[in-house]
């Protein structure tokens, strides 16, 4: 929900999963959980595809964002993108840019020429020093071909990181100049890399040591969800204002996730609560409500990620949420089952 | 003009003995469209339709420009590679032009939702093997439930528009197959009821003069009531509350295969839903000059 910029488009946008397989196993992944738990071999079908197309023209959204596991593994996922941008979708699809020879060459002649105001990618990419040899040759040749339609897209699991190797992408292959900053959220009850809450600060201010040449390589960074206010200084926050033009949020809200079972839930890092089968749902307006409800009685529970988040006048004023509702969700681990019953489902 | 449209082959010497006819003619290719098209021009016939069987996908039919205006129902056993589909989508929607698809092809269920949720009117026809009555079940749903706009998919929306409690509904007419609506007729002048009839030489007649006075023809009557016998033997169908909607069409495949039943039973709730759906989006309508 959060972010600056045209990366809240990106957000309001539901996301189906074509598949559950991946090609990569990154140590923050917060989907890890539901891979791990669901069919490997579950892929959306063209019915599906269909039902949900509808579902989404229906509710007047006409964004729809592709991802997986790896969506491009999905045999079909050509063909999808076609039928999505033929019924006047916009397409965007998030992908680690690695996929194999038939389907990079498939998706080269059929997908390359569309307009970027139609199909859009955002290329998850990993420190290369991290990455595997063929996995950056994968991923060069992707941001060759399809740079001119892609954000690069980094996710933050540690406070002391490093993304110098995205402005290099961005020059060379003319990836859009925008970069898309997630934060590793907890999966709860699961293990995975993300940034403690008490780092949380470290990593701000690693975070804004980046202004300055973003700003000199006229690229715009956008938080993901998730990011607290107040891991910033006011000058920090002074500073992002003027980065992003005052389009600034600090948001936590359901991103609305489908499966391609047709099970939806509330975002990944809570995927293994609260789902449901889309067809409980006339429209997408009321898959929003139904999670953003379940997400204000969290956050009545546990306000947010700080204590102080309870008496927090940002919070209340809704200028913050809070940080990311996973961190609020590992509370109610080891507990007595006493909240509202609404968030154990 | 008589009420029925006649089925038949292309051949010059028999349309030349037809006079303000409405005929469907029958073929398997594309050569000859145009050459059909222009022998309509003597005699006052129309053409109703273009039926053509074809043998290949419907990617390998060369659609063109000129194809626009002629009405045509296209009976083809599968669709081919979407991306094909997709280079020539624009030009299917624009045609006037059904496209039937082979129940025979498990994909084909798929296919033609495909095709209609891109606004490409269609429909599935009834192959040899058997029907797989759920998925059938589900493309009905998506044809008359569906709360996004797309294209007609045929035989459920004849069905549900036809549709009336208190009478037959019989959705063959979307095949041209239906003794109220269509006479078959071959180049020997044979008439029959059916093509299956024709094929059979169970003619109800022969010679185009009949034509004229077929309503009078003894053949032609008996058949009116031919129905009836369903009731006077031992067939299941004839304890199913959906055969005024079937018709008794399935009666053969039923004891191997049960599902038409639950089929045609949603297909006449469907029709309920979609006759009330019509009465209440109806717009007041004064005489007309």
């Amino acid at each position: 929900m959060a972010i600056f910029n045209n990366f809240h488009y990106f957000c309001i946008m539901a996301n189906i999963l074509l598949t559950q397989q991946c090609v990569r196993s990154c140590p923050y992944c917060f989907a890890k959980k539901h891979m791990a738990d669901s069919e490997p071999d579950d892929i959306l079908s063209w019915d599906n595809l269909i039902y949900l197309a509808d579902l989404m023209e229906h509710s007047g959204e006409m964004g729809i964002s592709l991802l997986g596991g790896e969506p491009t593994l999905h045999p079909s996922f050509v063909d999808f993108c076609l039928y999505l941008l033929e019924r006047k979708f916009h397409v965007n699809v998030f992908t680690s840019g690695i996929m194999g020879e038939k389907m990079f060459n498939e998706a080269e002649r059929v997908l390359s020429g569309i307009h970027p105001d139609r199909l859009s990618f955002v290329c998850n990419v990993n420190n290369p020093d991290k990455s595997s040899f063929s996995e950056l040759e994968n991923v060069k040749r992707f941001l060759k071909t399809f740079g001119h339609l892609t954000t690069a897209g980094f996710n933050i699991y540690k406070p002391d990181f490093n993304f110098d190797f995205i402005f290099q992408y961005v020059n060379e292959f003319g990836l859009r100049r925008h970069l898309r900053l997630g934060l590793a959220h907890p999966i709860p009850g699961k293990h995975n890399s993300f940034v403690p809450i008490d780092k949380m600060k470290q990593m701000a201010a690693k975070l804004i040591a980046y202004l300055p040449v973003l700003e000199r390589l006229k690229i715009k960074a956008g938080f993901d969800c998730g990011f607290p206010l107040c891991i910033f200084t006011e000058e920090q926050i002074g500073q992002l204002y003027k980065h992003n033009a005052g389009h600034l949020s600090f948001g936590c809200g359901p991103a609305v996730d489908i499966g391609p079972d047709m099970t939806v839930w509330g975002c990944f890092p809570l995927s293994n609560i609260q789902k449901k089968s889309v067809y409980e749902f006339d429209s997408m307006q009321d898959i929003r409500k139904y999670y953003m409800d379940i997400h204000r009685k969290t956050r009545i529970e546990v306000a947010g990620i700080l204590e102080d988040c309870d008496e927090c006048v940002y919070r209340d004023e809704q200028l913050c949420m809070g940080g990311c509702l996973a961190h609020s969700y590992t509370h109610f681990f080891n507990e007595a089952n006493i909240r509202f019953q609404e968030i154990y489902q | 003009m008589r009420e029925h449209f006649l089925v038949c082959p292309f051949d010059e010497k028999l349309l030349s003995r037809l006079k303000n006819e409405r005929i469907a003619i029958v073929t398997n290719g594309f050569e000859q469209v145009h050459h059909i098209c222009e022998s309509f021009n003597d005699n006052g016939n129309t053409l109703h339709c273009l039926v053509i069987h074809y043998s290949g996908s419907v990617v390998s039919i060369p659609f063109h420009e000129n194809l626009k205006n002629i009405p045509m129902a296209i009976f083809a056993n599968e669709l081919g590679p979407f991306k094909e589909i997709m280079a020539r989508i624009h030009m299917l929607r624009e045609l006037n032009t059904r496209i039937f698809l082979n129940s025979d092809n498990k994909a084909n269920y798929t296919n033609i939702h495909i095709l209609a949720s891109l606004g490409v009117d269609c429909g599935i026809f009834f192959g040899e093997n058997e029907i797989d009555w759920s998925a059938l079940n589900d493309l009905m749903t998506y044809a008359i439930y569906a709360k996004v706009g797309h294209a007609t998919i045929e035989p459920f929306m004849y069905a549900v528009k036809h549709y009336s409690p208190d009478k037959l509904t019989d959705f063959g007419t979307v095949y041209f197959e239906n003794r109220e609506s269509y006479l078959h007729i071959d180049k020997d002048e044979n008439i029959a009821h059916t093509s299956k009839d024709l094929k059979a030489g169970k003619f109800i007649a022969t010679g185009v003069e009949a034509l004229s006075q077929i309503r009078e023809n003894k053949f032609y009557q008996d058949a009116e009531y031919a129905w009836q016998e369903f009731f006077l033997n031992e067939n299941p169908c004839a304890y199913c509350q959906a055969w005024r909607i079937c018709v008794g069409k399935f009666t053969e495949t039923f004891e191997k295969n049960p599902g038409c039943r639950q089929f045609f039973i949603d297909l006449m709730d469907a029709a309920d839903f979609y006759r009330t759906a019509e009465s209440k989006n109806k717009k007041k309508e004064i005489w007309q000059p």
